[in-house]
């Protein structure tokens, strides 16, 4: 079997080596922040909107994860994703998400913290607390929504920068899961 | 409304049921689904008690818990796939976990996600 570990580090690998700077998003960014919790895809943020090209990215996996040639788009944000199957035993797949001019993606992007993981044994980049939280309730599906309850919770909005998340939810509309969410956390 | 011998199943006696008591959330043989309060008090607990444990490890133990966990849930679906195939065949096993992934994934992304981005 293939672990989660070894799949997330060859992508990001792939992006070092390549020089594609980039974000690890999804269940590897939540799992820094909230309740630990299983995945079912390596989620990177990627920034091709300099002389980079997934192709690049792509092409250096394809001995490990084949991905399929029809983009696919979001339909909240019209962002890309590109979808890779790891060739072997897992359940888990790979996404990326090509960077684009989204003024929240962009900020996101540009505030990303840059880690060492041991498992993977290299550094990486992570989305900020806040800007994963204003992002899962941005998103809202029932997942996401408690997602962002759970890094709520486990960091604190005593410790977080809530006068961001509650500008950039305002932005998007999406105050009140927001307010809601707040509202469902129990006393801690 | 509980009944009054329902209610006496709990030891606890506080005024609010039918013979002037009220189930306390978790009393022995009370079933905190016949209280809403007793219910969310449960939930609460349930979830406090999950965060003050993440708040408990470093972030990179968070990590290696998510590892962890995903690699399990892994070899459990192979488990139940291969169970369910009535076959020992490691690579059937697999494929069938992948299209149940495959379907999962599907019903996940209905409506999220098109091939075809509409002319603005």
């Amino acid at each position: 079997m293939i672990t989660v570990e070894s799949i997330a580090r060859r992508v990001v690998e792939a992006c070092e080596a390549e020089d594609m700077p980039h974000m690890v998003t999804g269940a590897f960014a939540f799992n820094y922040y909230g309740i630990p919790r299983s995945t079912k895809d390596v989620d990177l943020v990627v920034d091709v909107t300099g002389p980079k090209k997934i192709e690049m990215i792509i092409k250096r996996l394809e001995s490990h994860i084949e991905f399929g040639a029809q983009v696919q788009f979001d339909t909240l944000t019209w962002g890309r994703r590109h979808i890779g199957q790891p060739k072997g035993h897992t359940q888990v797949q790979v996404e990326l998400f090509e960077l684009f001019d989204d003024p929240f993606v962009q900020e996101q992007f540009q505030r990303r913290r840059r880690l060492f993981c041991d498992q993977l044994d290299l550094h990486t980049w992570l989305p900020t607390a806040e800007d994963l939280i204003v992002q899962k309730l941005r998103w809202g599906r029932s997942k996401d929504l408690d997602d962002a309850r759970d890094v709520l919770a486990v960091q604190g909005p005593e410790t977080l920068d809530m006068n961001y998340i509650e500008r950039w939810c305002t932005a998007h509309g999406t105050a009140h899961r927001l307010k809601d969410t707040l509202g469902s956390l129990p006393p801690l | 409304m509980l009944s009054a011998a329902r209610c006496e199943l709990s030891r606890a006696k506080l005024p609010d049921c039918e013979s002037g008591c009220h189930l306390l959330p978790f009393p022995e043989m009370s079933n905190p689904h016949d209280h809403p309060t007793a219910l969310k008090d449960l939930q609460d607990s349930i979830y406090r008690e999950k965060v003050l444990r993440a708040r408990a490890m470093t972030p990179e133990e968070r990590w290696q818990a998510g590892f962890e966990i995903t690699n399990e849930v892994g070899g459990r679906l192979l488990g139940g796939a291969m169970w369910s195939l009535q076959t020992d065949d490691i690579d059937a096993g697999w494929a069938e976990v992948r299209r149940r992934m495959a379907r999962l994934r599907k019903v996940h992304d209905h409506g999220r996600y098109v091939t075809e981005r509409p002319a603005r």
